[in-house]
């Protein structure tokens, strides 16, 4: 099973993201912040990582350092990524910038490209 | 500006030095005839001369001092309002940019709840799906997916509307013929989709207005797009350009509508708020170029017209 670990200060987010993941076969692991993601990371391993980027605390642009240094696939979801902080998450290893409010589906194709290249639509 | 106040500064300058000499040499004239009469050595001609002679220079410095001195306060005044003027207009910009940073953050703290709705109507639908007879619950997580979709796109061009309002107007000469041509290329693949003809006027065949090229392109995209959106199926968007009173007129028929509300969607619309939206943003458009935007033609087929001044 694929473990993903979701970083979202928002816990209604949070916990729906990790609801959604897991109902399609995902074991969701839920940060609510930056530093919580930091420790995770270092803790466990993980196949992908979704993360925010405005948190109080450690931002989401560290998550995304950090998660590409551990060549663990990155993906950033914002409501906030203007073109520069999109383009620096990306310079950092971030696979995609996806906005809030996410269309599920973009983002389970863009999990299943980054796990499963070969069955990517 | 301040050249000119420089150059009178000068003269001024120079004034006042004549001036000085002047009563230096009527302060001398006045020791040397006293001296004179003194000594009993006094030519009165040579007196009356001297007298009149520093008298005359001293007149006319006084008068060009003076003289100089008023135009210059003049000026000093006129810069002063320049000053005051500018002072007012870095506040607004100031305001701006605090309205489009507000906005900016509003749109972040309103898109946070939109994402947990959105995600929360996703695990309904998914949840639903496994369940018998579940159209009814899948289709109504699907419609507060879409509604979450469409308050989002309403907030992206509230936030863009406020980014436009903070942008510094530019003054350039536009081809709005041109720009008509492009937006109407730019939404051929639309219009062909819907069975939508767009007639336009010929390339050139506008004299250039005065305005800010970016935003009168957008207007000019949304009151096309509008248009076509609204149009029927079969039937042709007429463009139509004149220039009349120091102004280009630009006014877009459609000749089925039933009003001019029509022409930008009707209400049950899904695209009716962000038409309505849209033509806020033309009409804000038209005015910060100092034109208007006017709806019309009831009964008779709607008719949107909108004037710019002509460039020179």
């Amino acid at each position: 099973m694929n473990r993903v670990l979701v970083v979202d200060d928002a816990p209604n987010s949070l916990s729906a993201m990790c609801g959604l993941l897991e109902m399609d076969g995902f074991d969701a692991v839920g940060a609510p912040g930056g530093q919580a993601a930091l420790d995770a990371l270092r803790a466990g391993r993980f196949d992908a990582v979704v993360t925010d980027l405005e948190m109080p605390g450690v931002h989401g642009l560290e998550v995304v350092r950090a998660a590409a240094a551990a060549t663990v696939p990155v993906f950033v979801v914002s409501a906030y990524a203007s073109s520069a902080v999109a383009a620096r998450a990306l310079e950092l290893g971030a696979g995609a910038v996806l906005s809030k409010p996410l269309a599920y589906e973009r983002l389970l194709d863009v999990l299943a490209a980054a796990m499963h290249p070969g069955r990517a639509k | 500006m301040y050249f000119r106040s420089l150059r009178r500064l000068v003269f001024l300058g120079l004034a006042a030095t004549m001036a000085l000499a002047a009563t230096v040499i009527l302060l001398w004239e006045v020791l040397f005839h006293t001296a004179g009469l003194v000594t009993g050595s006094l030519q009165w001609p040579y007196l009356l001369r001297g007298f009149s002679t520093s008298l005359l220079i001293a007149g006319f410095s006084a008068a060009f001092f003076w003289d100089a001195r008023r135009r210059l306060d003049k000026e000093w005044e006129e810069i002063r309002q320049r000053k005051a003027a500018l002072q007012e207009l870095a506040q607004r910009e100031d305001d701006s940019l605090g309205l489009a940073a507000l906005s900016r953050a509003l749109a972040h703290e309103i898109r946070g709840p939109l994402h947990a709705i959105s995600l929360r109507a996703a695990m309904v639908r998914k949840a639903a799906q496994a369940l018998p007879r579940s159209e009814v619950v899948v289709d109504l997580a699907r419609t507060i997916e879409a509604e979450a979709a469409r308050a989002d796109a309403q907030l992206g061009s509230y936030v863009e509307r406020a980014g436009d309002a903070t942008r510094s107007l530019r003054r350039e000469r536009v081809d709005l013929a041109g720009l008509l041509h492009v937006a109407a290329a730019e939404l051929a693949p639309l219009a062909g989709a819907r069975g939508v003809r767009v007639e336009l006027p010929p390339e050139g065949s506008l004299g250039p207005v005065v305005g800010d090229p970016l935003l009168l392109q957008r207007a000019l995209r949304v009151l096309v797009r509008g248009a076509v959106e609204a149009a029927p199926a079969g039937t042709a968007v007429g463009l139509r350009t004149s220039v009349s009173g120091g102004a280009v007129v630009l006014t877009l028929l459609e000749g089925r509508a039933e009003d001019a509300g029509a022409l930008f969607g009707t209400a049950g619309d899904p695209a009716a708020a962000r038409a309505a939206l849209g033509l806020a943003l033309v009409r804000d458009v038209a005015r910060a170029h100092g034109g208007e935007l006017v709806l019309a033609g009831a009964g008779t087929g709607s008719a949107i017209t909108l004037r710019l001044p002509v460039g020179p």
